[in-house]
């Protein structure tokens, strides 16, 4: 038959098709001249049957075959590959040792180790091949640096670990080398502090941030010009705060506002998405110790205005509320500061030119005297002085005050005394008495007051002292400050950012101020550099024989300290607490950290050193245990042997420590063509003179676990395979459903699904034109990588049709991305979830930003490269580069003659080379410019004009807009079905798709059919056929076209 | 199954050229009489610096000789070094292809024309050919940098390696570049963390051996690959250990005489750039490696030149297809300009050092250009290219020197200046001749 064809090619094909010219790089001399023919190009047999069979080929301007030649021809090309598909039936294939690859060598670390550690990045990256995916092993090669990178990642790897004879600690973020015991436990201390350190980040820092962030983003987005409004930012800066006391007002009306005192996480979540349950409870527990006869006087403020404000039937709307509990909030949350503490932000008006030195103001704060020179040059500004006394917002009035020493300074420079302005003056608000202390005139006030005093004509200055007398030292708290005007009420609680003056140090005011109310983000990272720093974190998990054993005695002081701060603050978690609020995974690496360090100690203090013997017969277990895991069977004991050499080399040298020692064992084990390569188990002696051969149970697990997971199976799967169960159809089936429910089953969308549509690196994705699209940002491309992620994993996970992909009702968003498409829905907060779209304007692939927007120039849409995509990726077609010189479209949306893009490419297709494959893509790409190049809804373009979105493809539908394509697409199903089947098959197997596997891609599409297209019918097709369950040992399947003469089967 | 064609196909799946690199060449017996014999004292280098996408081509052009050399504004930069310039005209890409990106990148050092397949299939690259025969002798045979990590997966239908690396060991084997600075310095100078992976290494080929009996057809030819380049990895190790010299000559330098970059790929890519240079230098001062390629740019790149002054945040593909728009053009010139000054700033590095014979820049050929002259068309007809330094490697700078017909071919370069390394062959790829008149 390929001697036939290769008869119709000369005449009607090789002028093109030859090795000169090679049109759409389709060579057939080539191919029909070799032995093999099309054995070896099977894609290019397909071409060229729907070409001859279309009528595609040759072209009208060339030489045309009659129609018997054409019939003639097709049946020979039908025929061949008739022959292919019999030769090559149900066959396994060629599929290479695949290597571990950039990807799953991060997940193969995070399954052996549980913590997600990752390398990978200084992996070189993987190419693809077979069906365009990386797991095919005929794309993976080796340079030099391959090995180099896989060293390097190993000692990465490596950092992470701690290793004593007790055990090992694999440690998420890396450690320093650790050559002493004492440097061990070192490591081990600060990875103890840093589980701390993270639980306290998981329950505060991060979600504050967030809803910060959102309130912020929120007042922006509805003011006119983008910024927060003045009267709101407050507000905004404050929000954490607002929303805990909302759900504390929430929580005082819990009964009429049906919630469960049990359940706080509804309560906080009905405030705001990103509210914690865990923070709302330390809030509760803080306030209520308002009940406690000692508590603090301000705490038991707070509380009584919580409860003083209207309940839930008298409120007016929530904003009302948000309002009330802002005012009583800006009371309460601006702390008097002494010096030494933000002293910049403290309020000092400019007329006040006294105390300007921030040293002799420390002086006078510490004698509770504060010495004024106002200066009074602005007349229009000081016709009369407010000398003004407030609470210092502590809440006790009556805090006694002595004004002294005044006198006005004269423009010429004299002084007179201010005797005269006493008796002119007045007090307004409060009492004060006019005394007579060692001949001069003193006002003693007592807060809160407000003293006019007239100016006497030609005043340049006026120097007055307030001080706090003797009698009151203990007692007073206060703010002292002279104004041109009279204050109002408010500030005579709590003057502005004002310093306090009084006995500060022994202040039981400003000790409650800052124990309670104190600006608690400080608070938060003192708190921080406490956990990193100091051993009593450490303490709390150890006994006290580790403890002298370390010198780590006497912290409990701190202990009890930390644990009374916590008692007052609601963002002041004690260690203690903090172990309370651990997920069950942290709490078990606290509790092994312990045990190590506790073993180190007894290690440290023994008075006998354990034997090189018995250290080796422990590494040797510990090495096992691991080899196991990583390669992904059990090991033999010669093998361990081996890789004690490696420990043996250095163990009992001179400052190598044992965790030194053991990791260049480690290191072996991560260098072995057994961890790096999926091998397989059978060897050659049990398949002598087998072509074909049944994987073995081991092997199953690993190309299970290697497909849904891309990583290492678990204990489960090589329980089964230890026991040959796997080889058991129905085991096998229920295993891959149990594993696609596995939250490791992300694989499947992040390699499957994130290769197939090209969205893999799209959340590091940056090329628009960040000053055309500012609202391109890094959060905005990794919600739109996180929406096709979440889409596809709930595909897979859920079994949803994959038809889904062409037409959902629905995609999964978060607060930014919805906003971002402009969606109706009600979403907050930074998770995704699913929601309902609006079919018009979204749903299916392409309508997702990552897709829009990957394939748009920087500056404006491609309809070339969108259409293009929708051509490969959802209808499984096929497009050749384009040739040299074609002429460029324009940058912007439009040319210099001001023709749109669309406008542009319709006379590019007016050139006939241009046509034939434009016109395949062209209208797909047109019918989605109504999404601008970030992938946002647009009815008009940067012009203004209204957007041309409307073409007609070859088979005369014409397509108006993304609703017409979505329809049109799901006219083309078939197409799309087959090539998913065909990704799937590949991505499964490990290699390209044959003509023999024809028959399985029909079982498919059959059981996709049958089964409302539901992902798995398809899967599950798969992994029951030979091609899944078999192995071809001999390299080469002996195929060929050429029936005759060269084909030795014939 | 018929026997003899499996042995067939195995038996051409095995001819690895990675083998050929066994082959024990020294650098002196590999001499031929005339231009490529080397002499003693201070050796050759050869370094290329390679940026993709083209130049504005009305603005790419020098005339004259020496030091009356008249050069256009994008050259200008290279105004100190006249005579130390070879300008390059006329040479041409395989017969002058145009086309997709990707066929006339990766293979720049090739020497063959690529086919459109999603496995990597170019051929060993001429600075692997020049390595196997002068990297015998330095702690490196080659070093290979880079600013922009590789490429993940398939791009266009082709290996997106494609894009980023033109230094291939074996036909399916390109070479990624390093862009991490740090790991590049750790490569040349950490000789304890090589050392200490002798014996791991040892026990991975002890292991490969015996995986290797347990396996056939293609995963063999798989593990062979890998245990080849674990070979290689062994082979370094052990000529660090040797460390042995050319009698008479030593490096003028025995330290780096800068600090280890920090950790991860810089930010800041002008900084990054410099790092990349100044570990050339250092490099080929130090002897440590005589073959260098550093890819100042990725093919078909989005990278942003926004950092040079008049320059917009277009990415660098988009502007190098200008469509003749004047201000497109000019910011296309003033990165091509960028870049030429940072030739110019390793070129007066180079020339600092004093070797005794001459300088640095003197010992090395060090090869600058770009894939295709104007990127808006794709061009190779004609090349954009200087070949710098070189005075003591049988080349005559301060010249420009316009090629015609069967001289014009790209490959004749590559095949002279291996010559002129030492290498005895004889063709390259395509070539016609070995490139004349350069001396």
């Amino acid at each position: 038959m390929q001697k036939q064809f290769a008869q119709f090619a000369q005449v009607y094909c090789y002028e093109c098709h030859g090795p000169q010219n090679a049109e759409a790089e389709l060579d057939l001399r080539t191919i029909l001249e070799s032995p093999k023919g099309f054995a070896a190009h099977t894609e290019a047999l397909e071409l060229v049957y729907d070409a001859v069979d279309f009528e595609d080929m040759p072209p009208s301007k060339y030489k045309q075959p009659s129609d018997d030649e054409r019939s003639a021809a097709i049946d020979q090309i039908l025929g061949m590959k008739e022959l292919l598909e019999q030769q090559s039936l149900n066959d396994p294939g060629l599929v290479v040792m695949p290597r571990l690859t950039r990807s799953e060598y991060d997940r193969v670390i995070r399954d052996i180790t549980g913590k997600p550690i990752s390398v990978s990045h200084i992996l070189p990256d993987e190419g693809g091949a077979g069906e365009g995916f990386s797991n095919v092993g005929e794309a993976h090669s080796v340079s030099i640096m391959q090995i180099e990178k896989y060293l390097d990642a190993s000692k990465l790897v490596l950092e992470h670990l701690v290793a004593t004879p007790d055990g090992w600690y694999w440690s998420e973020r890396p450690l320093k080398d650790a050559k002493t015991p004492e440097e061990t436990v070192e490591n081990m201390k600060l990875a103890i502090r840093r589980i701390y350190s993270e639980i306290e980040n998981r329950v505060q820092d991060g979600h504050r941030d967030a809803i910060r962030r959102a309130v912020r983003e929120k007042l922006a987005a509805s003011s006119d010009d983008g910024e927060v409004p003045k009267d709101k930012q407050e507000f905004a800066k404050r929000s954490d705060d607002i929303h805990y006391l909302e759900a504390t007002w929430r929580y005082l009306h819990r009964q009429e506002l049906g919630f469960s005192a049990d359940d706080l996480e509804t309560l906080a979540k009905a405030v705001h998405p990103e509210l914690r349950a865990d923070v709302l409870g330390k809030f509760l527990k803080v306030l209520g110790q308002a009940e406690d006869e000692d508590a603090p006087g301000l705490l038991k403020d707070r509380v009584a205005a919580l409860q003083a404000l209207p309940g839930p039937s008298e409120v007016e709307s929530r904003e009302a509320l948000q309002e009330d509990i802002l005012n009583i909030y800006q009371l309460w949350t601006r702390p008097p500061r002494w010096p030494g503490h933000h002293w910049t932000q403290n309020h000092f008006p400019d007329y006040e030119v006294s105390n300007q030195r921030v040293q002799d103001m420390q002086e006078d704060l510490k004698a509770l005297r504060w010495p004024f020179r106002i200066k009074l040059e602005d007349k229009e500004k000081f016709e009369e002085l407010y000398l003004v006394v407030t609470q210092a917002a502590d809440g006790s009035e009556g805090d006694l005050v002595h004004w002294r020493d005044g006198s006005f300074e004269l423009e010429d420079g004299s002084k007179v005394p201010w005797d005269k302005a006493l008796r002119d003056g007045e007090p307004v608000t409060g009492p004060v008495e006019a005394l007579t202390i060692d001949g001069k005139p003193v006002l003693a006030a007592k807060s809160p007051t407000v003293i006019r005093l007239p100016i006497p004509e030609n005043a340049a200055f006026f120097e007055v002292t307030a001080a706090i007398p003797d009698e009151a030292r203990e007692t007073s708290t206060v703010q002292v400050i002279i104004r041109p005007t009279q204050p109002d009420e408010k500030d005579l609680f709590y003057y502005d950012k004002r310093h306090p003056l009084g006995h500060w140090k022994e202040s039981p005011v400003i000790e409650k101020w800052y124990g309670v109310m104190g600006d608690s983000q400080e608070f938060w990272r003192e708190r921080n550099n406490h956990l990193l720093k100091e051993d009593h974190t450490v303490y709390q998990g150890l006994d006290k024989e580790t403890l002298d054993a370390l010198g780590m005695n006497g912290v409990e002081g701190k202990v009890k300290e930390e644990n009374e701060k916590a008692k007052k603050n609601p963002y002041f978690f004690s260690v203690a607490e903090l172990r309370e609020l651990a997920s069950p995974e942290q709490l078990a690496s606290l509790k092994q950290l312990e045990t190590l360090i506790t073993g180190m100690a007894r290690r440290m203090t023994a008075e006998e050193e354990p034997s090189a013997e018995e250290l080796r017969g422990i590494a040797a277990k510990q090495i096992e245990q691991f080899m196991d895991m990583a390669w992904r069977r059990y090991v033999t004991d010669g093998e361990v042997e081996e890789m004690l050499a490696l420990f043996d080399e250095t163990m009992g040298k001179e400052g190598t420590s044992y965790e030194e020692s053991l990791k260049l064992a480690v290191t072996g084990v991560m260098m072995s063509p057994y961890f790096i390569y999926r091998y397989p188990v059978t060897t050659p002696e049990n398949t002598a003179g087998q072509d074909v051969v049944a994987l073995t149970s081991h092997e199953l697990a690993s190309r299970l676990s290697f497909a849904l997971w891309a990583s290492i199976p678990d204990q489960q799967l090589l329980d089964l395979a230890k026991a040959d169960k796997l080889r058991n159809p129905d085991v096998l089936l229920a295993q891959a459903r149990r594993m696609l429910q596995d939250p490791r089953a992300a694989a499947m969308s992040e390699e499957f699904s994130a290769q197939w549509f090209r969205f893999a690196n799209f959340d590091q994705f940056s090329e628009p034109d960040s000053q055309l699209f500012p609202e391109f940002t890094p959060d905005i491309a990794k919600a739109m990588y996180q929406e096709m992620r979440h889409f596809f994993l709930d595909l897979i996970q859920n079994n949803r049709p994959i038809t889904n992909v062409l037409q959902a009702d629905y995609t999964f968003a978060n607060e930014k991305l919805a906003e971002f498409y402009g969606m109706d829905a009600n979403v907050e907060g930074a998770e995704f979830r699913r929601v309902k779209v609006d079919t018009d304007h979204r749903g299916g692939v392409i309508g997702m930003g990552a897709i829009l927007t990957r394939n748009a120039a920087a500056q404006r849409t491609s309809p070339v490269k969108r259409g293009v995509w929708v051509f490969e990726e959802v209808l499984g077609g096929h497009i050749p580069n384009p040739p040299a010189d074609v002429p460029p479209l324009s940058d912007g949306e439009r040319n210099e003659e001001g023709m749109t893009v669309v406008e542009q490419l319709a006379v590019h297709r007016d050139n006939p080379a241009c046509y034939s494959c434009h016109a395949k893509f062209d209208p797909l790409g047109i019918a989605l410019e109504n999404f601008d190049p970030i992938g946002r809804w647009r009815e008009k373009d940067s012009a203004g004009e209204p957007v041309a979105n409307s073409d007609t493809m070859p088979d005369g539908k014409t397509l108006t807009g993304f609703q017409d394509l979505r329809s049109y697409l799901v006219g083309r199903q078939d197409e799309f079905v087959n090539h998913f089947c065909r990704k799937l098959l590949g991505y499964m197997l490990g290699r390209g798709v044959e003509l023999g596997d024809r028959p399985l891609m029909e079982d498919m599409k059959t059981s996709l059919k049958e089964n409302d297209y539901r992902f798995q019918a398809a899967l599950e097709v798969i992994l029951q056929s030979p091609q899944y369950l078999n192995r071809r040992v001999q390299a080469n399947l002996e195929a060929s076209t050429d029936s005759t003469e060269n084909n030795p089967n014939s | 199954m018929n026997r003899r064609a499996v042995l067939k196909t195995l038996g051409a799946t095995m001819a690895l050229p990675i083998f050929e690199s066994f082959a024990p060449v020294s650098r002196l017996s590999a001499a031929p009489a005339g231009i490529g014999s080397v002499p003693a004292g201070p050796p050759r280098r050869f370094a290329t610096m390679l940026f993709a996408n083209g130049v504005n081509v009305d603005h790419w052009w020098a005339k004259g000789e020496g030091d009356a050399m008249e050069l256009s504004s994008t050259l200008q930069p290279l105004a100190p070094f006249k005579n130390d310039i070879l300008v390059l005209n006329k040479l041409e890409y395989f017969g002058g292809t145009s086309g997709a990106h990707w066929p006339q990148f990766t293979n720049f050092l090739s020497g063959t024309q690529l086919r459109q397949s999603p496995l990597p299939d170019a051929a060993r690259s001429i600075d692997q050919v020049i390595a196997d025969v002068v990297g015998r002798e330095t702690f490196l045979p080659s070093m290979h940098l880079g600013v922009e990590p590789a490429k993940p997966g398939l791009r266009l239908g082709v290996p997106a390696i494609y894009y980023s690396t033109v230094s291939w060991t074996s036909k399916n084997t390109p070479i990624p570049p390093e862009v991490y600075p740090a790991a590049a310095f750790d490569r040349l100078f950490n000789k304890e963390g090589l050392l200490r992976n002798k014996s791991v290494l040892d026990l991975t080929l002890e292991q490969s051996k015996r995986l290797r009996r347990d396996l056939s057809g293609q995963d063999r030819h798989k593990l062979d690959q890998f245990m080849d380049n674990v070979r290689n990895l062994e082979q370094r190790i052990e000529r660090a250990t040797a460390e042995d010299r050319l009698e008479g000559w030593t490096p003028t330098i025995a330290e780096p005489n800068m600090d280890r970059p920090p950790e991860g790929k810089p930010q800041d890519f002008p900084d990054h750039t410099k790092m990349m240079l100044d570990l050339m230098v250092l490099a080929l001062q130090m002897d440590k490696t005589r073959v260098i390629t550093f890819i100042m740019e990725s093919d078909a790149t989005g990278l942003k030149f926004d950092f040079i002054d008049g320059v917009g945040r277009a990415g660098m593909h988009g502007i190098s297809h200008h469509s003749g728009k004047k201000d497109v053009l000019e910011e296309y010139r003033r990165i091509n300009n960028w870049h030429v000054k940072q030739l110019a700033y390793i070129m007066g590095r180079m020339k600092e050092v004093d070797e005794g014979n001459g300088s640095l820049l003197d010992n090395t050929m060090l090869l600058f250009g770009s894939n295709m002259m104007d990127g808006n068309k794709h061009d190779g007809t004609e090349l954009p290219l200087i070949l710098c330094g070189g005075k003591n490697c049988d080349v005559k700078p301060g010249r420009v020197l316009t090629y015609q017909d069967d001289e014009c071919e790209f490959n004749n370069l590559h095949l002279a200046m291996a010559q002129r390394m030492g290498v005895k062959i004889d063709n390259f790829g395509d070539s016609k001749m070995a490139l004349p008149r350069l001396v």
